[in-house]
């Protein structure tokens, strides 16, 4: 990353020039700007006589890209967040990677996302075709078998040649005596004579009975059903409720009589041992209630990541993204080293914050209570109208400009994100301060409010789709036509993310450097278009909303191009150690 | 309360009707699966002569889960706590639905005439045991004289 050191030069309000020699480049970004803000023009003339009040940023910033100034006032700082703005888009495109040779395009994970099924299939196919003809026993039992062994083939195959038939039975499997070793039928399904009582419940009347062949066994279904749903989630193999004896697959499939809490149970008992047993190449989808398993064929890849202070990012098949190398969500710009300082401080730090997070506070000019029903941190009181911002309780207007005073850490700033140094709850034990924790305070704020409001955006996305659905219904518009908002949605939260995690890099930096300066003003850029991309998603009509679809795109990414950026910046701080 | 399952009137039955030697289980008037145990220490332990009380409930999803057992008695025993709580591996993983009271209370029984020390509940008990094991018969032969003596067997 040589092409870098021009920013160490420029410092923050000391020139409203633009510095660019490649002026290709230069125009480049602006007209994707012009792009937007001509299509958001076009469609405010659609929406005739709407009142133009609002100055939309990037229509600010370039509307006055040609004036001179030389003082340090809002115009130069804006200047300068594009300029700082267009040199990390400059950075991102390819011509600056192309001189190294090991470039950081090169590292990238190869990987596939399976589930448990196809885990199955594969795992039939890679071992166990090989120890078929060893075993002589059918596939599914195998895969017991080798789940029994902790997938030690080699400890399984020692032991099953030193004693044949004690290998198998330690694990419940009794194939001698029938017909080619195939999984045997063990238990049988017969009606239940009238006098029969089953020995477990004691019932008699009952309508079918399970015998097991081997031991002679016997219960009524009602309590095998009960047994194999208790049994199943907690051992590799599933007995006789009175002696060792197992069932087999297809034994659990016939008294279950579903498959999914028969033998696939068993099955995933086994794949998930598999998994624990081979994490370094196999993952579950940290995602609650999600099944799917990301296979990372050559570990080798996942090498060269920490290098660059990237992570390994993949995506399951339900879009959920994640880090391979640590499991957490995607928590660019943060590598996983600070990741996981990050959040290591936050557990230890959290008895001290001690923080709530309600979803409703009081307007600060007139103490109604409101209540934050998405994501969007720009409240208006419903009493007296004031506009104010969620996370710094303060005046909304300036952050039309800049979320400077909103982001930005100050020693000794006294705003309503930073209380009192002397205040109690914030003192350890020895009744000292630790020495930045006013610091961290500020920007661990920061992160959990933004976490709380991508939450509050999704629960928000949720209710739109319903009311769409429903427009979909009564009033016959297409799918198709919501489907955007899905796009945009997944935008927002993404960008919020990085947001979010940006937070924790700003922390960890040298305050004092310039990348660091023009780190912040990315993030003062991102946060001001996620909070109007947010805002859009306020609309509590579902027509206007898909009146704004044109609008909702452009944000969304517009949004995305600027997380992008933040994101690039983050990871040269980290390299160039600004970070750490 | 639901009604009583066939399975714990058929027990509770045979229970009465056919007791096991040296324990002595009655239901509970009000609540069908809470019983009131008495069981005699096993001889040629340092149990022997005790009559200790434990009580034994059987949950919603008995058979299914295994019934809870408790002493009441303060007895002197490592796999056995100070609250009573018993460390016995068929009133846990090993439990399965084809055991019952009977069985149950009779494994409790054989704990008693052979304590393991290296399957601690206990684990003070246990250190002793191990240690020093005529002393800890000698302080468990002690508490059942103490404890153990107060009952008798209806
Ligand atoms: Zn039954
Ligand atoms: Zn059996
Ligand atoms: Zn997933
Ligand atoms: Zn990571
Ligand atoms: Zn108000
Ligand atoms: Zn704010």
């Amino acid at each position: 990353m040589t092409k870098l050191d021009p920013f160490c030069c420029h410092s923050i309000g000391s020139n409203s020039e633009l510095s660019y020699t490649d002026e290709d480049e230069f125009y480049e970004v602006i007209d994707i700007g012009k792009e937007q803000e001509e299509e958001e023009k076009e469609e405010e003339e659609e929406e005739e006589g709407e009142d133009d009040g609002d100055t939309d940023t990037e229509e600010f910033i370039f509307e006055n890209s040609d004036s001179d100034s030389d003082t340090y006032s809002f115009e130069s700082q804006f200047l300068n967040i594009k300029e700082n703005v267009l040199k990390t888009s400059k950075n991102l495109s390819p011509k600056s990677s192309t001189s190294n040779k090991h470039s950081i395009n090169d590292v990238k994970v190869d990987y596939d996302c399976l589930n448990t099924l196809q885990l199955y299939d594969m795992l039939i196919e890679s071992k166990i075709r090989r120890l078929k003809p060893i075993f002589k026993i059918s596939e599914t039992r195998l895969l017991n078998l080798l789940a029994y062994f902790d997938w030690n083939e080699d400890r399984l195959i020692e032991r099953y040649t030193e004693n044949k038939e004690d290998t198998l039975s330690s694990c419940g499997i009794n194939i001698f005596g029938s017909d080619n070793g195939n999984d045997i039928k063990n238990v049988i399904k017969l009606e239940a004579k009238k006098s029969y009582v089953c020995p477990i419940c004691c019932e008699d009347n009952l309508e079918w009975v399970f015998y097991l062949k081997t031991c002679k066994h016997h219960a009524c279904q009602e309590c095998y059903q009960r047994y194999i749903k208790d049994e199943i989630n907690k051992s590799k193999l599933v007995k006789c409720m009175n002696c060792d004896n197992t069932l087999n697959l297809n034994d659990l499939d016939l008294i279950m009589g579903d498959k999914d809490d028969g033998s696939r149970k068993l099955l995933e008992f086994s794949i998930r041992s598999f998994i624990t047993k081979h994490s370094d190449q196999y993952k579950w989808c940290p995602f609650a209630d999600c099944d799917q398993i990301i296979h990372v064929k050559d570990t080798c890849q996942l090498v060269e990541f920490p290098r660059y202070h990237i992570s390994p990012y993949v995506k399951c098949n339900n879009d959920h993204n994640f880090c391979f190398q640590c499991g957490r969500e995607k928590h660019a710009p943060a590598d996983c080293r600070l990741a996981n300082n990050w959040i290591k401080k936050a557990d230890k730090e959290s008895a001290t914050l001690n923080w709530v997070f309600a979803n409703t506070k009081e307007c600060p000019r007139c103490s109604v209570n409101i209540e934050k029903n998405g994501g969007c941190n720009h409240m208006i009181c419903g009493g007296c109208k004031y506009e104010f911002c969620w996370v710094c309780e303060q005046d909304w207007e300036p952050h039309k400009n800049s979320f400077f005073n909103c982001i930005k850490y100050e020693k000794g700033k006294v705003g309503n994100n930073v209380e009192d140094e002397n205040s109690d709850s914030n003192k350890t034990k020895n009744g000292k301060l630790p020495k930045d924790f006013q610091k961290y305070k500020h920007y661990y704020r920061l992160f959990s409010e933004h976490e709380q409001s991508a939450k509050l955006d999704m629960k928000l996305y949720a209710q739109i789709e319903k009311k769409i659905q429903s427009m979909q219904e009564t009033v016959g518009i297409s799918w198709i036509e919501g489907q955007f908002l899905q796009e945009s949605i997944n935008n927002l939260i993404n960008a919020r993310t990085a947001l979010k995690w940006s937070f924790a890099l700003s922390y960890y930096s040298d305050q004092s450097h310039n990348l660091t300066k023009i780190f912040e003003d990315n993030q003062l850029l991102l946060a001001s278009n996620i909070e109007e991309l947010s805002q859009l998603f306020t609309e509590k009509d579902p027509r206007m909303l898909l009146e704004m679809k044109l609008k909702c795109l452009n944000k969304a990414q517009f949004v995305k191009a600027r997380m992008e950026a933040l994101i690039e910046c983050g990871r040269e701080l980290l390299s160039k150690g600004i970070c750490s | 309360m639901s009604a009583l399952p066939k399975r714990i009137i058929k027990e509770t039955e045979r229970l009465v009707s056919d007791p096991v030697p040296g324990i002595q289980a009655t239901p509970n008037e009000d609540n069908l699966r809470y019983f009131q145990v008495k069981m005699r220490g096993p001889i040629q332990s340092p149990y022997e002569n005790g009559i200790f009380k434990l009580e034994l409930f059987l949950p919603d999803e008995y058979p299914m889960e295994p019934p809870k057992v408790r002493f009441l008695t303060k007895i002197y025993h490592p796999n056995i706590d100070r609250l009573g709580r018993i460390c016995l591996d068929v009133l846990k993983n090993n439990w399965s639905p084809a055991l019952q009271i009977r069985t149950i209370l009779l494994s409790i029984q054989a704990l008693l005439a052979t304590p393991n020390p290296n399957d601690p509940l206990a684990n003070d008990v246990a250190e002793e045991w191990i240690k020093n094991e005529p002393q800890a018969i000698k302080t468990a032969k002690e508490w059942t004289k103490l404890y153990a003596m107060n009952e008798v067997m209806d």
